[in-house]
């Protein structure tokens, strides 16, 4: 393996190949930073431009891509909590209230130091893991997807709030919104009205960016003032002091990565639910929980790490079984077979220098791509500082372009638009996004896992109690439930006590 | 006095009740056009999120309106803003927006919508209104149909 | 400008207006493909679209252009509702489309009027177990005297409704475990033992094959390409060899003749290019060339098969 690791190395840095990684780095900041495309949609653009390529130069523009879009999407959650991508949407939570403190160079230098080291620990946790990756791909039947979707959804309901009733009511509209479309279980099409365009579900990027960057742009253009909401506190040099305290909590980064290489690996549930996840885990295993989302750098530090860390994670089962990780990998799997590579037992023995160069493209890229957000840091912080009268509506137009964009479907911007007046009035109203958004990604793999569990095991309960991952994940969630209860409980009691007294 | 005289109760149940109404759509919806086969989970999932919710328009019943539990939002601090008004014309103008991009296509709406929004409900000046109108709609066509080959949605008049 | 000059200029704008239309193709084409990228319908068409365009007159482009959704329906009505000049046309998942049209669902298209273009190519159904499987045969499935289960995605997918008419063809009692995403999805869902059998189309068994990680009990096609496996005709039903997933390309309704000509031609010329044969020796896949004619021949005879089993179909 060394030997190809450093063949690989050679080929990725010849200057032909390195022209075309260059491309994909710039291709993948752009679609990261526009809200609505993202990494599918550009390696969507990318893949008919690959037929004719060499394999090495097609994978280094796809690792490109990949490596960037990260970067990209951190900086428009970062300026607008805009995610510019679904996983990027986790690193909304702090990092939009940091650049309303001013100190949006401060988040920018976290997640350009977070994302390429993130990245680093994923390719080698997947490097590591790779001789078993097939064995860990077949651990993941229905009961242990169901199991995951529910662990999933717990964790994130019950980080998400002191309130914990508030949050799971959420995530109660998010699962009901979640089985909106065709039921692939039972053939059944629920609540799509009657026309085409809900059969697949409510669509995820649009509901991301609508209930995360259009809401926060309505609630900026009604009450003005900047971004940043007080201009004179903008430090447009905080980067250093972003940079260091990545450095610092170094542990947060690995613990992310490895969230986010794990969960990225399990099909079905994807980027954007790592991040959360990793944001989640990070959130309550922190000492002070409640004051995450007013802008802890730690808050950003975790999920960036996890969203570079996925794409490793990810390739897992698309090489090994030809199941996307995640839906850039679905594309990516088109750019394969057009070069003839079959996803299979077969393609790490045939092509292993290859996805090592892929492997090695996507890491050099984060790094890249962090390069290239640092140089611009200051004009990227200076966002901040536009007149939120302005800066909103240009915002939402983009916005609304970027998602018509991804599928060239007019009603994903009515769909945007809708939840973005809905993710503004929980703004207003105090009803924690979070849950709902994990509810809505999760749904679909719950109700599905659950209902072919009851199939295979023919009706019985004990089928999620029959492998050792499956008993795993359950120990999890319970002990999930009883960590996050104890404090939820100390916190009546305390409540309790003076009353009583008095 | 009666209890729910008090504005400020009434105000922190709207949300909730709102959502119940949704739930309750929800619910009757599912169980008229639905088989039974696939109409299980959504009902039973809309059902626990209607027995929550009412819990927690009890608890806010019970312990009078402002407060609603010590909670962080996560973008930053409860808002309450100046005027109603602002916020319906905001709203309004992201759906004249939208409207207006669904019948006439980006390129006529887009500016009209930016010039609408920063001059009207952003009360900046007519000229950096047009201005910025201009120039983003400009960008925005360079960088999708030029750049990327994208063909902007032309509306559904012209199309 | 004088009236006199203004009504010239009008003539003269009609005429130039109505003149002689330009030879087809004038302008770039798209081909609509009803999946996502990356799937095996759109790096069938990427593969061959360059061959496409080269061999068609004049140098017009050929643009590949994906519009997913409602399980191939939406691309499906993109082609049937568009302007019959040429200059749209697209693959088709047969029998993905058929189905919701035979079960009289609410649908946009109507698949007897396209005008039907070539056939690129069709995947056979494999009835296969786990690699490591006691069942050799299907007699010995049979000999299970027990509920086979056997793994699906969903009502209304070709491989589903495979399943039952097969099942219900060979008097085997069974239970299907639906869900599953993507042949992928049910493929590993064999591999791991969640069902006893699975119905896959022979491109997306393949690698899995050659690995040993599943095996072939038959193969629904009109010819076997591995000659040691039962096929329809030795189980005693021919008429399931038209179990397969077809992939045709079709054009609007009522496109004029000699347009529909043209485009017959690139695409049997595009077929045997050998840029196209060589891609398909590097990735496995093959191609089984129809023309017009026989492909419009080979959709009616697909009709009128699966109408058969109407009620099977949910």
């Amino acid at each position: 393996m060394p030997e190809l690791l450093l063949s690989a190395a050679q080929g990725l840095l010849a200057p032909g190949t390195l022209v075309f990684l260059f491309g994909g780095v710039v291709v993948g900041l752009v679609f990261g930073v526009i809200p609505g495309l993202g990494g599918t949609t550009a390696l969507a653009l990318l893949l008919p431009l690959t037929y004719g390529m060499e394999v090495g130069h097609a994978f280094a523009m796809a690792g490109g891509i990949m490596g960037a879009i990260a970067m990209g999407g951190s900086i428009s959650a970062i300026l607008l909590n805009a995610p510019g991508t679904g996983p990027s949407a986790a690193t909304c939570l702090d990092g939009h209230p940091l650049a309303k403190q001013g100190r949006a160079a401060d988040a920018i230098g976290a997640v350009a130091t977070a994302s390429p080291l993130g990245g680093l620990f994923g390719v080698l946790t997947f490097l590591i893991v790779l001789p078993v990756a097939r064995d860990i791909v077949l651990l993941f039947g229905p009961p242990e997807f169901f199991l995951v979707a529910v662990f999933g959804i717990v964790t994130v309901a019950i980080s998400a709030s002191a309130n914990l009733l508030r949050g799971l009511i959420a995530g109660g509209v998010g699962l009901m919104l979640s089985f909106v479309g065709y039921d692939t279980v039972h053939g059944g099409i629920r609540f799509t009205f009657g026309s085409d365009y809900l059969w697949d579900g409510i669509p995820l990027i649009p509901s991301l960016v609508g209930l995360f960057g259009m809401a926060e742009m309505i609630r900026l253009s009604i009450e003005g003032g900047t971004v940043a909401a007080d201009a004179g506190a903008v430090r447009l040099d905080g980067v250093w002091s972003g940079i260091r305290a990545t450095l610092k909590h170094w542990k947060i980064v690995i613990r992310g990565s490895i969230t986010g290489t794990l969960i990225g690996a399990i099909p079905g549930v994807g980027g954007t639910v790592a991040t959360f996840i990793a944001y989640s885990t990070t959130k309550k295993a922190d000492r002070d929980p409640q004051s995450f989302g007013t802008g802890r750098i730690e808050g950003i530090i975790a999920p960036e790490s996890a969203n570079n860390a996925k794409d490793s994670g990810a390739l897992m089962p698309t090489l090994a079984f030809g199941i996307p990780g995640s839906a850039e990998m679905a594309v990516f799997l088109g750019i394969l077979m057009l070069h003839g590579m079959q996803p299979g037992p077969t393609i790490f023995a045939e092509h292993q220098q290859d996805i090592y160069g892929l492997i090695l493209a996507i890491t050099l890229s984060a790094v890249l791509a962090s390069v290239i957000g640092i140089s611009f840091v200051r004009w990227l912080a200076a966002i901040t500082l536009v007149k939120g009268q302005i800066l909103a509506p240009v915002v939402i137009a983009v916005s609304l372009v970027g998602v018509y964009a991804i599928n060239l479907e007019p009603g994903d911007m009515v769909l945007a638009s809708v939840i973005g007046v809905l993710g503004y009035l929980m703004l207003r109203f105090d009803y924690p996004r979070l849950p709902l958004v994990i509810a809505l990604i999760l749904g679909e793999t719950a109700e599905r896992g659950f209902q072919q569990s009851m199939m295979i095991g023919q009706g019985s309960w004990s089928i999620f109690f029959q492998s050792t991952t499956s008993i795993v994940l359950v120990a999890l969630i319970v002990l999930s439930l009883c960590w996050s209860f104890v404090p939820y409980l100390r916190h009546r009691l305390a409540e309790r006590e003076p009353t009583e007294a008095s | 006095m009666n209890r729910f005289d008090d504005k400020e109760l009434r105000r922190s149940l709207l949300p909730s009740v709102a959502t119940l109404f949704f739930v309750v759509a929800y619910l009757v919806a599912g169980y008229m056009t639905l088989d039974e086969t696939t109409r299980y989970v959504p009902l039973m999932t809309g059902a626990v999120t209607f027995i929550l919710l009412v819990i927690d328009i009890i608890r806010v019943i019970v312990r009078g309106g402002a407060q609603s539990g010590s909670w962080v939002v996560e973008g930053g601090g409860v808002n309450v803003p100046e005027s109603r008004g602002r916020e319906f014309a905001a709203v309004l103008l992201v759906a004249a927006g939208v409207g207006a991009i669904y019948l006439l296509g980006f390129i006529v709406a887009i500016p009209l919508y930016l010039f609408a929004s920063i001059a009207f409900l952003g009360q900046q000046s007519i000229r950096v209104a047009a201005i910025v109108a201009l120039l983003t709609s400009l960008v925005i066509y360079l960088v999708f149909e030029v750049m990327l080959d994208y063909q902007l949605f032309r509306g559904m008049l012209f199309a | 400008m004088s009236f006199v000059r203004a009504v010239a200029l009008v003539l003269v704008l009609a005429l130039v207006g109505c003149g002689e239309p330009a030879e087809y193709p004038a302008k770039d084409i798209t081909i609509v493909i009803p999946m996502n990228s990356g799937g095996g319908f759109d790096t069938y068409v990427r593969a061959l679209a360059p061959g496409f365009e080269q061999h068609l007159p004049g140098d017009a482009n050929v643009l590949p252009k994906n519009l997913p959704g409602a399980g191939g329906r939406r691309g499906a009505t993109e082609i049937f509702r568009s302007r019959p000049d040429g200059y749209t046309i697209g693959i088709f998942n047969m029998p993905g489309v058929l189905i919701p049209q035979l079960q009289g669902m609410p649908i946009s298209y109507e698949l007897s009027r396209v005008t039907w273009l070539a056939t690129l190519g069709y995947d056979p159904y494999v009835y296969a177990v786990k690699g490591d499987s006691p069942l050799r045969s299907i007699e010995d499935v049979r000999a299970l005297g027990r509920t086979v289960t056997y793994g699906a995605t969903g009502p209304g997918s070709t491989q589903f409704v495979a399943t039952n008419i097969i099942n219900a063809r060979l008097g085997i009692p069974y239970d299907v475990i639906t869900g599953y995403e993507g042949s992928a999805g049910y493929l590993l869902g064999l591999i791991r033992g969640d069902f006893d059998v699975a119905m896959i189309s022979f491109s997306a068994a393949r690698t899995y094959l050659d690995s040993g990680d599943i095996r072939a009990l038959a193969v629904f096609g009109t010819e076997s390409d591995t000659p040691d496996i039962a096929d329809a005709y030795d189980l005693g039903v021919p008429e399931l060899a038209e179990l397969r997933v077809v992939r045709v390309m079709g054009a609007p309704p009522d496109l004029p003749p000699d347009i529909r000509a043209t485009i017959e031609a690139a695409l049997l010329a595009a077929m045997d290019d050998a840029n196209f044969r060589q891609w398909l020796e590097s990735t496995g896949n093959e191609v089984h060339p129809a023309n017009a004619v026989d492909t419009a021949v080979a959709v009616t005879k697909m009709t009128e098969f699966y109408d058969q089993f109407k009620d099977l179909l949910d």
